[in-house]
């Protein structure tokens, strides 16, 4: 079974970015030359759930593979939004914009997660990117695995994740490491090693045709 | 998408997203819709449509204790306190002027024209020369010759004015020869309120002290 699949089609190389903050995108190439249609698609390491996605981007096939990017979630927070302002005497929320963000450019928020509390008296939303207004409003926001967008910071994993194997160092911060589980890294990880540990800031999940590695940034 | 196109797109987004945080740091021109005491609500003028219309910001440039009202389509300016998209204000008229302006003293009210706000500056510089006078030849205690009651009366009646803003009333005191007040400041005065009265049609700037017409 391939390491990395998308929408059941094996994922012959390529780079799964898991940043802190913000959306997570794959750069990856699949078998076959079949094209990839736009919309809605499933990312998944063998051993782990489904990851939706949406397909950004897929040049023609070149050989065997064809090259795609897909991103977490439904890729509203790239679409532009129109200008709008909010006024209320008793602060705006910040739940009540963030409400409408997602309502508007189609993604879907734990709400949950949205800061409590008013941002002030006003908020004026000028024409841009969903994401910019997010980043706005609730800076550590981030798309999670399952395609749900977190208004918050990422939890810190109180334990080191189990199966992580150091391979190399790249200079004092980057750590190349195999894990029993491909894929299973995640940004806010503790990651503990004899010479270096830390709180994992970035994952890139890679896989290449030497197997499959993560490349770990510990700030 | 070229590659050149991709490359360009993510560099702008990169860039927009950093600078998204400055955009406010700016005036920018609104039009008035409509206006609530010292809340207006304006529209975006040509070239912002980026920027949303603001609801009931509020307006910055009036008196301290005052109101300035704004004719509906009138160009204002508004900015955000330190770059601030929580916090707007209107700090200025771009086109237009003010359809009136309200200066209040406790429950009462002097309403003068946008035009006149000039002439109350005068108003309010003469009125502190000649307190400031009144001050200065007020005997202190127990010196010989003082007259206490003429000068306290003499005050009284120039707070009065300041009070109701009576410029009337101050006219009758600079024209008093009995006051405490030193002739070549009646005269002054006098000359400058007359001045002003002959300005007919308001149309003379800084014209007379205090630049206000009496009568």
């Amino acid at each position: 079974m391939a390491a990395l699949t998308l929408d059941g089609r094996a994922v012959l190389h390529g780079v799964v970015q898991l940043p802190f903050r913000g959306v997570w995108c794959a750069d990856i190439a699949i078998d076959g030359t079949d094209p990839v249609a736009a919309g809605a698609h499933s990312l998944r390491f063998a051993d782990l759930p489904e990851m939706p996605c949406t397909l950004v981007s897929a040049p023609p096939a070149f050989g065997p593979s064809q090259a795609v990017r897909v991103i977490g979630g439904k890729g509203g927070w790239r679409t532009t939004l129109p200008p709008r302002s909010y006024r209320s005497p008793l602060g705006v929320r910040f739940a009540n914009i963030i409400a409408d963000l997602a309502r508007e450019c189609g993604e879907t928020v734990d709400m949950t997660t949205a800061p409590s509390g008013t941002i002030g008296e006003h908020f004026i939303r000028s024409l841009g990117r969903a994401s910019d207004a997010m980043n706005r409003v609730a800076p550590q926001w981030w798309v999670r695995r399952d395609g749900v967008t977190s208004a918050s910071t990422r939890a810190v994993a109180t334990a080191p994740t189990p199966g992580v194997h150091v391979l190399d160092y790249r200079g004092t911060q980057w750590v190349t490491c195999a894990t029993d589980v491909p894929g299973i890294l995640n940004p806010g990880d503790l990651f503990e090693h004899p010479t270096l540990s830390g709180r994992v800031a970035s994952v890139a999940h890679t896989i290449g045709e030497l197997g499959q590695f993560s490349l770990v940034w510990l700030p | 998408m070229t590659e050149v196109d991709a490359t360009s797109a993510a560099l702008n987004a990169i860039i927009d997203a950093r600078v998204a945080p400055l955009r406010y740091r700016g005036v920018f021109e609104y039009i008035v819709v409509s206006q609530s005491g010292n809340a207006v609500s304006a529209k975006p003028s040509r070239g912002l449509e980026w920027l949303p219309p603001i609801d009931r910001a509020r307006l910055v440039f009036s008196p301290l204790g005052g109101a300035v009202d704004l004719p509906t389509g009138s160009f204002v300016l508004v900015s955000f306190i330190n770059g601030d998209e929580t916090r707007p204000v209107v700090i200025g008229l771009t086109a237009g002027t003010p359809d009136e302006i309200t200066l209040s003293q406790r429950s009462r009210a002097a309403v003068e024209h946008a035009t006149s706000a000039e002439a109350l500056v005068h108003f309010l510089k003469n009125w502190f020369e000649a307190f400031a006078h009144l001050l200065h030849n007020a005997p202190g205690p127990g010196s010989p010759g003082s007259a206490p009651i003429t000068t306290a009366n003499d005050l009284a009646t120039l707070i009065d004015t300041f009070q109701t803003a009576d410029l009337m009333a101050l006219d009758a005191i600079v024209r008093d020869s009995t006051s405490s007040i030193s002739a070549p400041l009646y005269a002054g005065i006098v000359a400058a309120l007359a001045s002003k009265s002959a300005d007919a049609d308001g149309k003379s700037p800084n014209l007379g002290s205090p630049d206000i017409r009496i009568g």
